[in-house]
């Protein structure tokens, strides 16, 4: 970042490196080892409790007996198959659906000259702050027949009026100069949507789908409530039934049945462990320079 | 043009949304198919008035008609896996089309609140005991003492328990329960009496000497003194019947109202039983033998801690947990030699809790139908009773030649069986077998005639000790009063029990307290009870 | 970074057009807004006539009573509620101010890292307690924190002689430890997933200011004061209006982690309402609206008033 300049001339600059760090980064270093390591300490003794056939209630460093059938068993038992395709079906819906209206709203959000413009903000907040209730939600979910299907999930995810005014904060960013630019240039509201305000948004997108997608992904609650269907219940839910909750007692000789739980709660981390160093491309910096000459 | 079908797009996409949701509302209905749900009304059937005489029947079987289906609202006591395939056999062979609606198991009470809100009332609803006594004061479920007193005259010898006569209200029964309540029996480790050199406590004395001896003189040898001589989750329950984790400290106190044998109702909070309770319960806490940690503690890490070897004496349930408490010690290494102790003096019994009920809805069209042909069925010691605690054939059992497999990898057992031998099947997503359905086959109050083992020795072992060892749990009360100041005197009650026992207060100045404070209300709700 | 910002419209400013036509300037706005709107109305609002039902007795059997002000008054005359309100909003600002706080300082320090090896592992390494059920955070947290020899934290301050073995501390069980052990957990468990945001808004500044102050002869610190912290203000004031809407839900986290012994100072309004509807059978949504009636209008006065303070010391609030 500071340590280097470059330039994309095509004449020879002087490009001073560093050869040691200033002692404010080395100081930065250690301390997010240190961050690292406390983080860690508590999904290390599930990870450890996950691997180990005799996983105990004390915390040990490494597993007793190490043993992937935790795993095993939830990567092969085909009853966890189809929720784990209904749970990326919810993700991927909700997750879209959600971008899309936020997007949407929040450019709208940002034409402050706009009649009304304050009215479609106080509009939005106000749900944030009052709510019918549960019971009230479900009868209208009942009304329109959703009650029971993916939809209503997929629905209760794409409304997020939390991540709707993130967005419209990334939004603000975006120069007025470049959208008067493009007016000038005879660009169309959806025009300017579509070619300026969403490549220019690659971070806030990244992030705030990426908030989508964990939420969509985790949610258990709404399927407990509103799904009894055994056939279209997402991967959380059916994990937690099989393993985790109630004092349901399984009889399994060969696998413990703590080592399971782990598992279980690893195989929730995982996935996202494994999504985010892709994300983070975005959140390089510097994505949004360059498109106007201030 | 670039521009124009980006605006096309983008409208296209909003109708799209638009129409689905309008189409999304036709063709999803409601998931049932029953003859006549009515929204939510008090109308009652032939059976509800308190004019009408108890002794003559109402109906002889001749008189009730079959109904086409019945709507059935339960919970995950009937297998999840496999109930369609259970569904269909038991429609197969009564002759009604069931309708099984199985509601969210961990959450179940919300479940049922939702079922009667929304007006769409099932048929029947299964219902727990806590949920029992305040739907039943509704007016919600039909009444069905006629109905069950007719039947228990014609199952005659086959009923072994009456438990069903203590469960009605003012004398009048709301609901049936095909099986008695399950409960809890103390298991004490074997090895760790053997390591301090004792025997089994047969009273009280004995049974502190023993906590005292597995916290102080390392039974688990490894040198350090870390061992507790019991630990439960939660000092006091947060569910009747409360004192299920610590029984021989509660021995006789029970926490809530109680009736007494005359018929009164009574406050058990405020007695002798509960002062002596308190005081053993503090003097164990405060000596560390009772584990301290129980006050955080939730089921699964009390578990935890007895296989890791922590402590020696564990309260839990009888039955298929016998077998896996076995298992899971075994996993650690562990001598899996457990003494299922004998009630001690003081206790003298465990304590069954009240079973789950089957009740029939007001807003059922055909509620004597619905006892006949669904209620009655469940134990008529044929092919549906065998379904309801087995499960269906072919996925949870089956009478076939073949090779059942059970576990994984080099774990894994292979058993072969000829034709017509009966063997449970494999749960395919836990890798283990079926063990029973709806119906535990120790617990069955009308069993079957017949009734092949399905559980290891341990569980049907413990269940039968437990049977022998046990009595049923006080009735739990319904009153509109005492609904209002549940939660209150529960606040009330638990901070006496904290104070008292983790804080190592006086007993006698912190029962003043809850008796002051309680006062008025725990008279209004005995007012409204002893009325 | 230029800002577009509503107070400050450029300086040519047209004769202002008749509704009509700005109306009509806006229109594909309008009906971009459209399935915003309708969704809004779906989920949100339609649910929202059930707020009447505060006044009501609701119970899943038979129809709603009227009962007025009945709910309130239950509520309002108990000792416990007050306590547990009270509670609430300490525990819960308090909560909001410090995972704040800690994620805007680890996103600043992060940013300076230039190792994008280590910057990723990091990144991904702390927002990983986010996907951890409160549940299991607890069971995991009771273990490091137990007073049993077991116990991590206890186990190190005995062997740095802090204490003596006979004096281990049961942490979740004692009512001077429970709050601070409180905010640690959730620190532990939110910072991670806080920084995502900062952190993409980060990315958005401009490196060539970074190196005009530089040339400017800006230190380290002096450029993240003048340059990084700005940037985030907008965004850290967003995310603490919008939490403040959200303050008096609190519940998953204070109710796997409370118990007996700490009900006075772990309560909040939820874990109260939940322990007074627990046994009492047949519920009634009546009660448990007039609760959530109430939660919304402290909500509404916290963010009207946050709101006003941030209008007269910057100029605009979150609309």
């Amino acid at each position: 970042m500071a340590n280097e300049t470059k330039t994309n001339s095509t004449e020879l600059t002087y490009v001073k490196k560093k050869k040691k760090l200033a002692p404010f980064e080395i100081a930065n270093y250690i301390l997010f080892i240190l961050v690292g390591l406390i983080i860690l300490i508590p999904i290390w003794k599930v990870l450890v409790d996950s691997l180990d056939a005799q996983s105990a209630y004390s915390f040990r460093l490494f597993p007793k007996k190490f043993s992937l059938a935790g795993y095993g068993v939830i990567v092969t038992t085909e009853a966890l198959y189809r929720p784990f395709l209904i749970s990326v079906i919810t993700t991927l819906g909700g997750t879209f659906l959600g971008l899309f209206l936020s997007t949407l709203g929040a450019y709208v959000l940002i034409q402050f000259q706009m009649p009304g413009r304050n009215f479609f903000a106080y509009f939005l907040l106000f749900t944030m702050i009052f709510s019918g209730g549960m019971i009230p939600e479900y009868l209208v979910m009942r009304k329109l027949g959703i009650i029971n299907t993916l939809w209503v999930i997929i629905f209760k995810h794409g409304m997020n009026v939390y991540n709707l005014v993130l967005m419209r904060n990334f939004f603000e960013g975006i120069p007025a100069s470049l959208f008067e630019a493009a007016e000038i240039d005879g660009c169309s509201p959806m025009g300017i949507f579509f070619k300026i305000v969403l490549p220019l948004s690659k971070a806030a997108l990244a992030s705030i789908g990426l908030m989508y997608a964990v939420e969509a992904w985790n949610d258990y609650t709404n399927f407990k409530i509103y799904v009894t269907d055994s056939t279209l219940v997402n991967f959380q839910y059916k994990l937690r039934n099989l393993i985790m909750d109630g004092d349901m007692p399984n009889t399994t000789a060969s696998i413990s049945q703590n080592m399971m739980f782990n598992a279980a709660v690893m195989s929730a981390i995982i996935p996202f462990m494994l999504i985010y160093p892709f994300c983070q491309k975005y959140f390089v910096q510097g994505v949004n320079v360059g498109a106007v000459k201030e | 043009m670039r521009k124009t079908r980006k605006k096309v797009v983008s409208i296209a996409l909003c109708c799209a949304m638009l129409a689905s949701i309008t189409a999304c509302g036709g063709n999803n209905s409601d998931p049932t198919t029953t003859a006549g749900t009515t929204p939510a009304s008090t109308t009652t059937s032939s059976g509800g008035s308190s004019n009408e005489t108890t002794t003559a029947p109402q109906q002889t079987t001749s008189d009730v008609v079959k109904p086409d289906s019945l709507r059935i609202v339960h919970d995950g006591t009937i297998l999840t896996e496999g109930l369609a395939e259970f569904g269909k056999q038991i429609s197969e062979l009564v002759g009604v089309n069931y309708v099984l609606d199985q509601q969210d198991h961990s959450a179940y009470a919300d479940a049922v609140g939702r079922v009667f809100a929304s007006g769409d009332w099932p048929d029947v609803i299964l219902l727990p005991a806590g949920l029992y006594a305040t739907y039943a004061t509704t007016g919600a479920l039909w009444d069905m003492t006629d109905a069950y007193e007719q039947w228990k005259t014609e199952l005659g010898d086959r009923l072994v328990s009456n438990v069903n006569d203590g469960l009605k209200i003012n004398g009048r029964l709301y609901g049936f329960a095909p099986t008695r309540g399950n409960g809890c029996i103390t298991y004490v480790k074997q090895a760790w009496l053997d390591a301090v050199g004792i025997q089994a406590p047969t009273n009280w004395d004995e049974y502190y000497n023993m906590l005292k001896l597995f916290t102080e003189n390392d039974p688990d040898g490894d040198g350090t003194n870390n061992t507790y001589g019991v630990s439960a989750a939660g000092i006091i329950g947060q569910e009747a019947p409360y004192t299920n984790f610590l029984p021989e400290f509660y021995q006789q106190a029970y926490p809530d109202f109680v009736q007494g044998d005359d018929g009164i109702w009574y406050d058990g909070f405020d007695t002798e039983e509960m002062v002596a309770a308190l005081e053993r319960l503090q003097s164990a806490y405060q000596a560390k033998y009772l584990d301290p940690e129980s006050l955080t503690d939730g089921t699964k890490d009390v578990r935890n801690k007895f296989y890791d070897d922590k402590f020696g004496a564990f309260t839990y349930w009888a039955g298929t947990w016998n077998q896996n408490i076995i298992n899971n010690l075994e996993a650690q290494g562990l001598s899996t030699d457990l003494v299922l102790l004998d009630p001690i003096d003081g206790l003298e019994q465990y304590i069954e809790r009240q079973s789950a009920m089957w009740c029939i809805t007001t807003a059922c069209q055909n509620p004597e139908g619905a006892f006949e042909y669904f209620i009655k069925p469940m134990l008529d010691d044929g092919d549906v009773q065998f379904r309801y605690t087995y499960g269906a054939k072919g996925f949870h059992w089956d009478d076939k030649a073949e090779t059942v497999v059970v576990g994984e990898g080099d774990g894994a057992t292979s058993t072969d069986y000829q034709d017509g031998e009966f063997h449970m099947m494999t749960n395919q997503e836990t890798k283990t077998l079926f063990t029973k359905n709806h119906l535990d086959p120790a617990l069955t109050v009308a069993p079957l005639s017949h009734a092949p083992q399905s559980q290891t020795d341990a569980a049907v072992e413990s269940n039968e000790f437990f049977i022998a060892n046990s009595k049923l749990a006080p009735f739990l009360p319904s009153s509109d009063v005492l609904n209002d100041y549940n939660g209150d005197l529960w606040e009330l009650k638990r901070k006496v029990i904290t104070e008292v026992v983790v804080n190592g207060n006086d007993v006698a100045t912190w029962m003043d307290h809850y008796r002051t404070n309680s006062a008025q209300m725990v008279e209004e709700v005995l007012a409204d009870l002893n009325k | 970074m230029a800002q577009k910002n509503g107070s400050n419209q450029p300086t040519v400013q047209a004769r202002k057009k008749p509704l009509g036509m700005q109306i009509w300037f806006y229109r594909w706005f309008y009906v971009m807004f459209l399935p915003v709107l309708f969704f809004v109305i779906i989920m949100f609002y339609l649910p929202m006539f059930g707020v009447r039902y505060a006044f009501y007795d609701y119970r899943p059997v038979g129809e709603p009573t009227w009962v007025g002000m009945k709910h309130f008054q239950a509520l309002f005359s108990r000792d416990g509620f007050w306590q547990a309100f009270w509670n609430t909003l300490q525990i819960s600002i308090i909560k909001l101010l410090l995972n704040t706080f800690m994620a805007v300082v680890i996103s600043i320090l992060l940013n300076e890292i230039t190792s994008m090896a280590f910057k990723k592992t990091v990144q991904t390494l702390i927002y990983l307690p986010h996907f951890m059920s409160w549940v299991v955070v607890a069971s995991v947290f009771s273990l490091i924190l137990s007073p049993s020899m077991d116990g991590m934290v206890n186990g190190m301050l005995v062997d740095w002689g802090v204490i003596k073995e006979t004096e281990k501390i049961y942490f979740l069980a004692s009512p001077k430890w429970w709050r601070p052990v409180f905010y640690v957990i959730n620190i532990w468990k939110d910072t991670g997933w806080g920084t995502i945001l900062y952190l993409a808004t980060l990315s958005g500044i401009s490196p060539e200011l970074y190196e005009a102050a530089q040339i400017d002869g800006a230190n380290r610190l002096q450029r993240m004061r003048y340059i990084t912290f700005p940037a985030l203000t907008n965004t850290i004031l967003t995310v603490l209006i919008l939490n403040l809407a959200k303050v008096m839900n609190l519940f998953e986290s204070v109710f796997v982690l409370y118990n007996d012994a700490v009900v006075d100072v772990s309560d909040v309004l939820q874990t109260y309402i939940y322990r007074q509807t627990f046994g009492q059978g047949v519920p009634n949504y009546g009660y448990t609206t007039a609760v959530g009636l109430f939660k919304s209008l402290v909500s509404c006065i916290l963010v009207l008033g946050c709101n006003y303070a941030s209008k007269k010391v910057r100029g605009r609030g979150i609309v």
